[in-house]
């Protein structure tokens, strides 16, 4: 029954709305990413696009139920991989974060945000109306064990990401609210102790530069605040025209075409074209937010709310940080960023929302089918 | 469904966006001012100055690698606007960068006189002019907009650096054609020579695996190292501060990618020097130098080569798939390390793609990263395993009637006739196989696990090289693969260097050494800075009585065993022969291993060819008995 339909590909339901807000994103990207660095870096994230864009739409062929099937294997499959490189990482000088397979490199904790996702939809796909303490501690489990393998590599930016993941599916799923606040509390007393013995010192230091900017210095992770605080800045309400902003091609604002690449945008094209490009992303979510409500299947429902979740955090915490409201932390602007690992993983998980969205009857199908076997 | 949830979790998202929108506001509309402001005042701009990554020396001083200087063409800019614009046809232009007007007066031949150095320069090159002109093309984009944006922002009109300088439009030209065109300066109008450095293997092939070569760093992986800069730094001074002073590698900076290069890459790199300058925003141009902090060249790495014996090694190979060690037995030093086929580290860049791909991988180090069926060279840890534990003595024999049959299994002898009775000295000369099928089937399957283990069989030797593999040393429970194994074959896999280290342990009376090819490091004031220091160098539990005997038989295996005849015996060597089969019929890895003098013992060897139809008596040892005449040259003489 599930071959049937899946095979029956519903492209009358594709998104187009939220594949034209996609398009509008991409098309900015490219254009700031070649303003911040040269036609190299263009092109290579040209062909990043369009290697997202071929795997995007190869993933749309396949059920997303069978993503559900395969859900704990792959979360296993990936987390393996980020114990080898934790293991391996030794061997290398300083930390590890990807594996080189010849010119491409994979980093297994970008793919762990979706691991995480699809694990934990799977797990609290039955689980509806009725989430237990038990159920509460095992979805804890399966998001705090990668965060803090990943905070070992150290990349803080990533293993912060799975917080509100991990809520905004927990909420979605069903919890109550005294147990919410319940954890969010013990995540806060709990806190300091991840501040002694997790954090790196440079993390910790990172972190305090954005709680009190007056303790650190002009340099280090306060210079990247105050370069992209003047690039911001000195954008005013126009801007300063595309490949115009003093600060990106006089290059005083470091990582432009990566994590600082709003700032680029917000000084080369001024405030009131920054909220606009802004706006696309709120519409971008709001979008997807709405693939979630209108799908009746709960584990597709579970993954939209954590894949848009896991996008609006990075948008707001990439652009928080630019702007001196967010601690540097290293997350990327999904889309945007100049990067592969970042880029494929975004649309990796974009396809998962497309996919759930066309696929409106496969919920409906299997429910009767378990229904019947039960 | 909680259909409310949903719509909270939007307005969670539509608030923090709003949020945000907010915090934009403040900074581009309120405070813009300010920071407009800041972006307009003097400001500090540091710049990595070069640096000499250090040489590589093998132990005589010979040079292996080094920073070379190399030479690139730049043109003035003056020149390379005029050029482009006459040959382009496009006058006055589709480019804001004006020239100036005493120059539009210029005569005709004058104007021509600055473009006559895309022509000659063409000529002396071999260049296409096409490439030269679209080169040109991209220096004046880069130029025009730059000036644009620094023009827009000072709202007039000025000139920046860029405009008056020189710019590089040839990369690495040969010496003589830098001599021609500095002896031709009137020729090559604005053309300036700049040396860069470029790193060169002055012997080529030579000892490719072990140098290794260096690539560029690529974005992900600089930005991995500067992380973990940072790290070091904070974790030794808890000093946010110093993380700007950042010093190790920027984006598209060269480091050792593989061998000795990869290795002791902190050896080798040195440390940039900085200089910090300060830039008036409405000039963008430098205004003073306010420090500058001088580079500290790379240390030279000294190694225990000798690149007369390698040259001669891997001469000896020939064209043979292979490789030739040799070490000294009393401290572990490798004198040579021959691979083939090789690689040249000099030309890498172009050649990387063909090279990888090449099924016969050149880039294999066989010595360290082959892991093959050792064949016979193994019968001396399962001579030395029954002596040691006592269940044997020298003067047991067996009997040996070319086979040996075990449950319906016949496994054959070299001999198809047979040894007869044959004790374990002469089981040794000859390469019986059935003497050591019987000690496995007598005294049982794990009988040599132990003592293979202590000679480090199945783990890496701890050399100083990248990418060490560890072969494999199974733990059998069955008769016949016990039985195989005894004779190093079945899923035993060694590498060459495990196997020379057993003979070098062998030979110097029952110390495992650290093989290493590092020497000593030099730092730029020619001070020795570090030796290499062995941390192991383990005496292994074996009497010096049953070595002996051991070394007896290996001494009678060029005399009068497996290896007799093929000049061995001249060098006074010792060693043992070995032909490991590979599953295929008329197909075998050729092996010999030994050391010479035999009684006192200063190079110990070992020759591999993959793959030969052939016997290791044919194949192996020629090839040792041709290194042996290099290694003992009055030997070679004499005879
Ligand atoms: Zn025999
Ligand atoms: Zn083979």
């Amino acid at each position: 029954m599930k071959q049937n339909l899946s095979n029956n590909i519903h492209f009358k339901r594709f998104d187009w709305l939220l594949f034209l807000l996609l398009s509008f994103i991409l098309t900015i990207g490219v254009f700031f990413v070649w303003s911040a660095s040269s036609e190299i870096f263009l092109f290579k994230q040209i062909v990043w696009i369009v290697t997202g864009l071929t795997l995007f739409f190869t993933l749309l062929y396949f059920d997303y139920l069978s993503f559900a099937d395969y859900a704990y294997i792959i979360y296993a499959f990936v987390l393996f991989l980020l114990l080898l490189l934790l293991v391996l990482g030794d061997s290398v000088k300083g930390s590890q974060r990807w594996f080189s397979i010849g010119a491409f490199s994979v980093q297994p904790s970008e793919f762990m945000k979706i691991a995480v996702v699809l694990a934990l939809a799977r797990f609290l796909k039955y689980k509806k109306y009725a989430l237990g303490l038990f159920d509460i501690g095992i979805s804890l489990l399966l998001t705090g064990i990668p965060m803090l393998l990943i905070m070992k590599q150290p990349d803080l930016g990533t293993a912060l990401i799975m917080v509100p993941i991990l809520l905004s599916i927990l909420y979605t799923a069903g919890i109550r609210l005294s147990h919410l606040f319940l954890l969010v509390g013990t995540g806060m007393a709990i806190s300091p102790f991840v501040w002694m013995f997790v954090l790196k010192s440079y993390q910790k230091s990172r972190i305090v530069g954005f709680l009190w900017p007056e303790r650190t210095a002009d340099w280090g992770a306060g210079y990247h605040r105050l370069q992209s605080l003047i690039a911001v800045g000195s954008g005013g309400l126009f801007g300063t025209g595309w490949g115009n902003g003093i600060q990106n091609q006089m290059k005083f604002l470091p990582e432009r075409h990566t994590d600082f690449i709003f700032a680029v945008i917000a000084e080369e094209w001024g405030f009131l074209r920054a909220c606009l490009f802004l706006l696309l992303y709120v519409a971008f979510i709001a979008c997807g937010i709405g693939v979630a409500k209108d799908t009746r299947d709960s584990f597709g429902r579970l993954v939209v709310v954590g894949i848009v979740t896991m996008f609006a955090t990075q948008v707001i915490v990439n652009i928080g940080m630019t702007l001196g409201v967010a601690p540097i932390v290293g997350v990327t602007l999904p889309f945007v960023s100049y990067g592969g690992s970042s880029m494929i993983t975004s649309f990796v998980a974009l396809s998962l929302i497309f996919n759930i969205k066309m696929r409106p009857m496969i919920d409906l199908a299997s429910r009767r089918f378990s229904e019947a076997k039960s | 469904m909680y259909p409310l949830r949903f719509r909270i979790i939007i307005l969670v998202f539509i608030l923090l966006f709003f949020g945000i929108i907010v915090r934009l506001f403040q900074l581009q509309v309120i405070e813009s001012e300010i920071y407009q402001g800041i972006s307009h005042r003097r400001r500090i701009a540091t710049t990595l100055l070069e640096t000499t990554r250090g040489s590589i020396f093998d132990r005589n001083g010979k040079v292996l690698a080094v920073d070379q200087p190399t030479f690139d063409v730049s043109v003035l800019f003056k020149n390379l606007l005029h050029c482009y614009l006459n040959r382009t046809e496009q006058p006055y232009p589709f480019t804001s960068l004006k020239i100036h007007e005493d120059e539009k007066k210029q005569c005709r031949e004058c104007r021509e006189n600055q473009d006559v150095w895309l022509e000659r320069l063409s000529q002396l090159l071999g260049i296409p002019q096409a490439e030269l002109l679209n080169n040109t093309r991209q220096i004046i984009e880069k130029v025009e907009r730059l000036k644009q944006s620094v023009e827009r922002r000072a709202g007039k009109k000025v000139r920046i650096k860029e405009e008056i300088d020189y710019h590089p439009v040839v990369a690495d030209i040969p010496w003589e054609k830098v001599i021609q065109i500095e002896t031709r300066q009137a020729d090559f109008p604005g053309i300036r020579i700049v040396p860069r450095l470029k790193r060169v293997y002055p012997e080529q092939k030579l000892a490719s695996h072990i140098l290794g070569y260096i690539g560029k760093l690529t974005m992900e992986e600089w930005r991995e190292y500067r992380e973990a800069w940072n790290n070091y730094v904070l974790a030794s001074t808890g000093a946010e501060t110093l993380s700007l002073l950042y010093d190790g590698y920027m984006e598209n900076d060269n480091l050792g990618r593989d061998g000795i290069e990869a290795q002791y890459e902190e050896e080798l790199r040195g440390m940039r020097g900085k200089r910090f300058e300060e830039i008036t925003y409405k000039s963008s141009q430098m205004e003073r130098v306010i420090v500058e902090r001088p580079s500290i060249s790379g240390n030279d790495v000294y190694l225990t080569l000798d690149s007369r014996i390698q040259a001669y090694a891997e001469k000896s190979l020939g064209t043979h798939a292979g490789s030739v060690i040799v070490v000294d037995p009393r401290t572990g030093e490798i004198l040579a390390m021959a691979n083939n086929p090789r690689f040249n580290p000099n030309t890498i860049s172009e050649d990387f793609n063909r090279l990888i791909n090449n099924p016969s991988k050149p880039f294999l180090n066989r010595a360290i990263q082959g892991a093959l069926p050792p064949g016979s060279i193994f019968k001396a840890i399962t001579a030395i395993a029954p002596l040691s534990s006592g269940v044997l003595n020298t003067q047991t024999a067996f009997e040996c009637h070319g086979y040996v049959r075990h449950r319906n299994v016949t496994l054959r002898c070299a001999s198809r006739n047979g040894h007869g009775l044959i004790s374990l000295e002469d089981a040794i000369t000859y390469s019986c196989n059935v003497f050591f099928y019987e000690v496995a089937k007598a005294f049982g399957r794990d009988i040599f696990y132990d003592y293979a283990r202590l000679f480090g069989i199945g783990e890496r030797t701890g050399i100083d090289l990248p990418h060490e593999r560890s072969g494999n040393m199974p733990q059998v429970t069955a008769t016949i693969p016990a039985m195989n194994i005894a004779i190093g074959q079945g899923r035993l896999l060694t590498t060459p260097l495990q196997m020379v280290r057993v003979y070098a342990a062998i030979a110097n009376g029952g110390t495992l050494v650290q093989p290493h090819v590092l020497s000593k490091v030099i730092n730029s004031q020619g001070e020795v800075i570090r030796r290499f220091e062995a941390t192991y160098n383990q005496k292994l539990p074996i009497h010096p009585s049953i070595l002996n005997s051991i070394q007896a038989s290996l001494r009678d295996v060029v005399t009068r065993g497996t290896a007799r005849g093929k000049g061995l015996h001249l060098y006074k060597a010792a060693g043992k022969t070995g032909t490991a089969e590979t599953g295929r019929k008329g197909d075998y890895h050729s092996w010999f291993v030994g050391y010479a003098p035999y009684d006192n013992p200063r190079y110990c060897f070992i020759v591999l060819v993959e793959h030969t139809p052939k016997s290791s008596a044919e194949i192996a040892c020629p090839i040792a008995a041709e290194l042996l005449s290099y290694l003992f040259p009055e030997a070679h003489r004499a005879s």
